[in-house]
C-alpha cells in the first residue's frame, strides 16, 4: 500500500475558468463566483472573485485528485489507503452540504426579491446572505471591552453551509495558487504576504527570511506599494 | 511467530526516538513499531503550503482512524472532540494530537523548550509551605514529583547539547547572567547556540514589559540559530509551528535520533504498525500485538517493551492490555490552557517571518511566583510574545469580537491588519482532580474494532481564575505596547486537548498510587516502560517536551544499566 511518504504524483491541472468546471454545474458556479465576491469583495484591491476562489472550491469538491499539491506546479498526490476513505467520506459530505447550500440561497433569493441569487444587485446579495447566514452584524467593540471571542481552531468538518463558504473563500483567496485560488497571487499582494516565489522554488529550500534580520531594516520597505498606499 | 527481540519500542516521537536511538547505539537489538509513516530524509521539501499543512492536516492523526472522545463530567455521552470533530478531524495542529510518523509530535511542533522550576518539582509542598495544607484544592491529587530539579539537572543538559537547543543562559552554578531568565534555576553551563533572532515588533514587547517592571529575556527553543550538528541554521522561513522543518533547523527525533539509531545498525523500523496490546506473562511483559499497514494481526515478543506512544495513546494501550491493577491508569489528567490572544499595533510586525519561538517571556508571574491575588491563583503561567510564524489563512480566521468574517469592513481591516499582529500567550496548567481522567469509550471503537480513549475533563475554577488573572496582566501589556486592538480566546476555552496532556500513568515511588516508577518502568508489569508526559505527576506551565526528553534519556540509561 502506497503510504502517505510514498504517494504517487499525479497531473491535475488547475488553469481555466468557468468552462473548465469539474464539479459545480454553470449555475452552481455562477452562484458561488459571486457569493464569494460579496464575502470577500473587490474593491481598489481585487477580491475573492479575481483570486478565483470559486475556482479553488470546485476543485476541492471535485473529488480526491486535488487534495495534497504537490510542489511541481500542476500536480497533485494521489491519496491512498485508509486516508483516502475519510477523504472520500469528507468530500461527499461537503459535495452535498454545497448543493444543498445553493439551492436554499436561491430559495432565500427567490423569497425576498424574487430572482436567483447570481442575478441580484450587491446589496440584495448582502441581504440574503445576511439571512442565511443567520446572523445579524455584529458591533465593534473597544480594547479590553467583553465581547463575543474568537475561537482559534477552524475545521470546515462541522460547519454550516454559510460559515463553511465563508472559510473556504478566505482559503482559496490566500492559498498557494497551485490549488487555483489566489490567482496571479492577488490575494497574498492585497495583505502584504511576500510569499514563496512559486511552490516548486520552496524545493530548494531557498525560501526564507534569514537576511531581514542580519541589519537594521526598514519593515515597511519589504512590502513598497503598500508603504506608498500609506497602509 | 517471529524470533524473540530483545527490545520493542512503539511509538518513534519525541521519547520513542531518543529511547530507541540510545539503546540501539549501546547494542541492543531494538524493534520500532510506528503507526506512522517512516518519512524519507528529503519528504519535507515541499512544505510552504498552508493548505497542505495547516488546513488540510497532511501530519496529523485523524479521528476516524484514531477516535479520541470527550465530555466534560460523568453522566454525559462523550462524542469525537467536538472542536475537531467531523470525518476527518483535522483543525488546527494544537488541538489534536501530535502529528504522526517517524518523528512523532516533533515534526511539526513550535520547538519552545524549558526546563522545569526547581519548585515545579514539589508542587505540593510549595503549596503547603506557603499558603498551609488547606491551599491544596479539594478534590485535587496534587503531588511532589519523586526526584527534584538536581536530579534531571544533568539530562536537561544532555537535551540542550546532545540534540541542540538555542538560547540564553540566565543563571549558571548561582550567578545570574545578564539578559538571560533572573528566574530560571541554576544551570551548570550555557546553550549549545545563541537565541533566535526575534522578529521586528517583538522588541516593542520587551520594552513594554521592561517599563512595567518585568523582566523579558528570549524563549530557549529546539531550533538551530546556527548550523548545530546535524541542524542547519534557520531560515526564518515562517511556516514553522504546525509545519515540518524543510532545512532540518527544528529539532526533532526523525532527525536527530532515529539516524543514529539507524547507522547503528542495531534498529530496525517497522513503519504503519499499529500497536493494539501489551502481552504479558505474569508479572512480566512478553511483548505486544500490532495491525500492520494491511490489517494483518501480529504478535512479537521481546524481553523490554518501551510504549512512546503519547500519553493518551500509552493510556489507552495499558487500559486495554488490563495493566491496571491499582486503578490508576488515566486519572490526573492534566493539559494547558493556552490564553491566545491577539492585537495590532501601530507598526509593521510582518508577522509571517520567524518561528513562534523568535519571541520573548516573562517568568516573573510563572509557576511559586504568582504574587498574591483576589482570585486565589496558586500557581502563575508564563507570559510569551508570539511576533512571527503565522500565515494568512490562519490569520483570516482570527478576527476581533464584533468583527463579522466577510464583507468590505472585514476586508478593509485584515488589509491593513494583517502585517501588524501581534500575538501573546500563556499556559496555565490545569490542576490533577478526581474529575479528569481518561477511560476506554463503552460505545465507540476505531476501524480495527479497538476502543477510544475517552477524555472526562472540564476546567475548574482554578483554571478560569488563572485565565483571568493572566488575562489582566496581557492587557496591562497590551496597553503598554500601544496596541490598538487586543482580544483573547473565550475563558474557558472550548478545547480540552493542547498536546500537553500529561499525568495519566502518574510516576512515583508507592506502588499503589503511582502507575510507573521514576524510570518509567511499570510496577505492576516488570520490564514493560510507558514513558512520555503521561509520567508527570503534576504539570508545570511550561512547555513539556524538553523534560519529556530529559526522562526518554533517564529511561534509556537504566535499560542499558548504566544507572
Ligand atoms: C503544533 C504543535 C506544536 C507543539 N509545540 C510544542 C512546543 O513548542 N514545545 C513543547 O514542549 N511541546 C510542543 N508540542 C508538544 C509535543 O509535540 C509533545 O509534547 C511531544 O511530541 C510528546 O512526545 P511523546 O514522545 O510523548 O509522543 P509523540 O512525539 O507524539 O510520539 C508518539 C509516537 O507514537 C506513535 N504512535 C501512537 N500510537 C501508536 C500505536 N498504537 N502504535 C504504534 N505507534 C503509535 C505516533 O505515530 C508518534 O510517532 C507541540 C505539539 C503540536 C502538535
Ligand atoms: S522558521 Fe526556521 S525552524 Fe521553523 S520551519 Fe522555518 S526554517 Fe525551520
Amino acid at each position: 500500500m502506497a503510504s502517505r511518504a510514498e504517494w504517487q504524483r499525479i497531473t491535475r491541472s488547475v488553469t481555466g475558468g468557468p468552462e473548465n468546471r469539474l464539479f459545480f454545474t454553470a449555475h452552481e458556479w455562477a452562484t458561488i463566483d459571486a457569493a464569494t465576491a460579496r464575502i470577500y469583495p473587490t474593491d481598489e484591491t481585487p477580491g475573492a472573485r479575481e483570486a478565483m476562489a470559486v475556482r479553488f472550491i470546485d476543485r476541492y469538491l471535485s473529488g480526491l485528485d486535488y487534495i495534497f499539491a504537490s510542489a511541481d506546479g500542476d500536480a497533485f498526490l494521489q491519496i491512498s489507503g485508509k486516508d483516502r476513505d475519510a477523504w472520500r467520506i469528507r468530500i461527499e459530505k461537503l459535495q452535498r452540504k454545497y448543493r444543498d447550500g445553493i439551492r436554499r440561497l436561491d430559495d432565500v433569493a427567490l423569497t425576498e426579491f424574487k430572482t436567483e441569487f447570481r442575478h441580484l444587485d450587491a446589496a440584495q446579495q448582502d441581504r440574503a446572505l445576511e439571512i442565511l447566514s443567520g446572523a445579524p452584524k455584529p458591533r465593534r467593540i473597544q480594547v479590553a471591552e467583553e465581547g463575543e471571542v474568537h475561537v482559534q481552531n477552524i475545521s470546515d468538518d462541522d460547519l454550516e453551509f454559510f460559515a463553511m463558504l465563508a472559510l473556504h473563500t478566505r482559503q482559496g483567496t490566500f492559498c498557494d495558487p497551485v490549488y487555483g485560488g489566489n490567482a496571479g497571487r492577488v490575494g497574498w499582494d492585497a495583505i502584504g504576504f511576500p510569499g514563496p516565489p512559486t511552490l516548486a522554488s520552496t524545493q530548494d529550500c531557498s525560501y526564507g527570511h534569514a537576511d531581514k534580520f542580519l541589519t537594521d531594516f526598514d519593515w515597511g520597505d519589504l512590502i513598497p506599494h503598500l508603504k506608498s498606499r500609506g497602509r | 511467530m517471529t524470533k524473540k527481540k530483545e527490545a520493542i519500542v512503539v511509538g518513534l516521537g519525541a521519547s520513542g526516538g531518543i529511547i530507541a536511538a540510545e539503546l540501539a547505539k549501546a547494542g541492543v537489538k531494538v524493534t520500532a513499531l510506528e503507526k506512522g509513516p517512516h518519512y524519507p530524509e528529503d519528504h519535507f521539501r515541499d512544505k510552504q503550503d498552508e493548505i497542505r499543512y495547516y488546513t488540510r492536516g497532511a501530519l496529523v492523526p485523524h479521528l476516524s482512524t484514531n477516535p479520541i472522545t470527550w465530555r466534560a463530567r460523568d453522566g454525559q455521552t462523550a462524542r469525537l472532540l467536538p472542536w475537531a470533530s467531523g470525518p476527518l478531524g483535522t483543525t488546527e495542529p494544537l488541538h489534536l494530537p501530535p502529528s504522526i510518523g517517524t518523528g512523532g509530535g516533533t515534526l511539526h511542533w513550535g520547538g519552545a523548550v524549558w526546563r522545569h522550576r526547581e519548585a515545579d518539582f514539589h508542587m505540593r509542598s510549595a503549596l503547603i509551605k506557603r499558603y498551609g495544607a488547606a491551599a491544596i484544592p479539594e478534590g485535587t491529587s496534587i503531588v511532589d514529583w519523586p526526584f527534584g530539579y538536581d536530579d534531571l539537572e544533568p539530562y536537561y543538559d544532555r537535551v540542550e547539547w546532545e540534540l541542540g537547543v538555542s538560547g540564553q543562559a540566565g543563571n549558571i552554578n548561582g550567578e545570574l547572567v545578564a539578559g538571560g531568565n533572573p528566574f530560571e534555576a541554576p544551570r551548570k553551563r550555557g546553550y549549545p547556540m545563541p537565541p533566535l533572532r526575534s522578529a521586528a515588533a517583538n522588541s516593542r514587547f520587551v520594552e513594554a514589559t521592561r517599563r512595567l517592571g518585568l523582566h523579558p529575556f528570549p524563549q530557549a527553543a529546539a531550533i538551530a540559530s546556527e548550523d548545530y550538528k546535524s541542524l542547519k541554521g534557520c531560515v526564518y522561513c515562517g511556516f514553522c509551528h504546525g509545519y515540518p522543518c524543510h532545512v532540518n533547523a527544528k529539532q526533532t527525533s526523525h532527525v536527530t535520533s532515529v539516524p543514529e539509531g539507524l547507522a547503528s545498525g542495531n534498529l530496525d523500523i517497522i513503519p504503519f504498525a499499529r500497536v493494539i496490546q501489551v502481552n504479558r506473562d505474569g508479572g512480566r511483559v512478553k511483548g505486544v500485538s500490532y495491525i500492520d499497514a494491511v490489517g494483518k494481526v501480529h504478535e512479537i515478543e521481546a524481553d523490554i517493551v518501551v510504549l512512546a506512544t503519547y500519553s493518551l495513546e500509552n493510556t489507552r494501550l495499558l487500559l486495554q492490555s488490563g495493566i491496571n491493577a491499582n486503578g490508576q491508569v488515566g486519572k490526573h489528567f492534566m493539559t494547558h490552557c493556552f490564553g491566545w490572544s491577539t492585537g495590532v499595533v501601530p507598526e509593521f510586525t510582518n508577522s509571517f517571518m520567524g518561528p513562534l519561538v523568535g519571541a520573548h517571556v516573562v517568568d516573573d508571574y510563572t509557576s511559586e511566583l504568582i504574587p498574591d491575588n483576589d482570585l486565589g491563583v496558586v500557581w502563575g503561567s508564563p507570559i510569551t510574545s508570539f511576533p512571527g510564524d503565522t500565515q494568512p489563512i490562519e490569520a483570516s480566521h482570527n478576527t476581533p469580537p464584533g468583527m463579522r468574517k466577510w464583507g468590505s469592513e472585514y476586508k478593509e481591516w485584515f488589509a491593513s491588519s494583517y502585517r501588524r499582529i501581534f500575538s501573546m500567550h500563556t499556559q496555565t496548567s490545569s490542576l490533577p482532580y478526581a474529575g479528569g481522567y481518561c477511560d476506554l469509550d463503552p460505545n465507540i471503537k476505531d476501524p480495527f474494532g479497538q476502543p477510544a480513549l475517552r477524555i472526562t475533563h472540564d476546567w475548574m475554577p482554578h483554571d478560569i481564575n488563572s485565565m483571568k488573572f493572566f488575562t489582566r496582566v496581557k492587557q496591562a501589556i497590551a496597553k503598554e505596547m500601544g496596541m490598538t486592538e487586543f482580544w483573547e480566546e473565550p475563558n474557558p476555552p472550548p478545547y480540552h486537548l493542547s498536546t500537553h496532556e500529561v499525568g495519566t500513568h502518574r510516576m512515583g515511588l508507592d506502588p499503589e498510587t503511582s502507575v510507573v516508577d521514576p524510570y518509567g518502568e511499570s510496577h505492576e508489569c516488570e520490564k514493560l516502560f510507558a514513558v512520555g508526559g503521561g509520567q508527570f505527576p503534576t504539570l508545570p506551565s511550561y512547555n513539556p517536551t524538553m523534560t519529556i526528553q530529559a526522562l526518554a534519556f533517564l529511561t534509556a540509561d537504566r535499560i542499558t544499566g548504566k544507572i
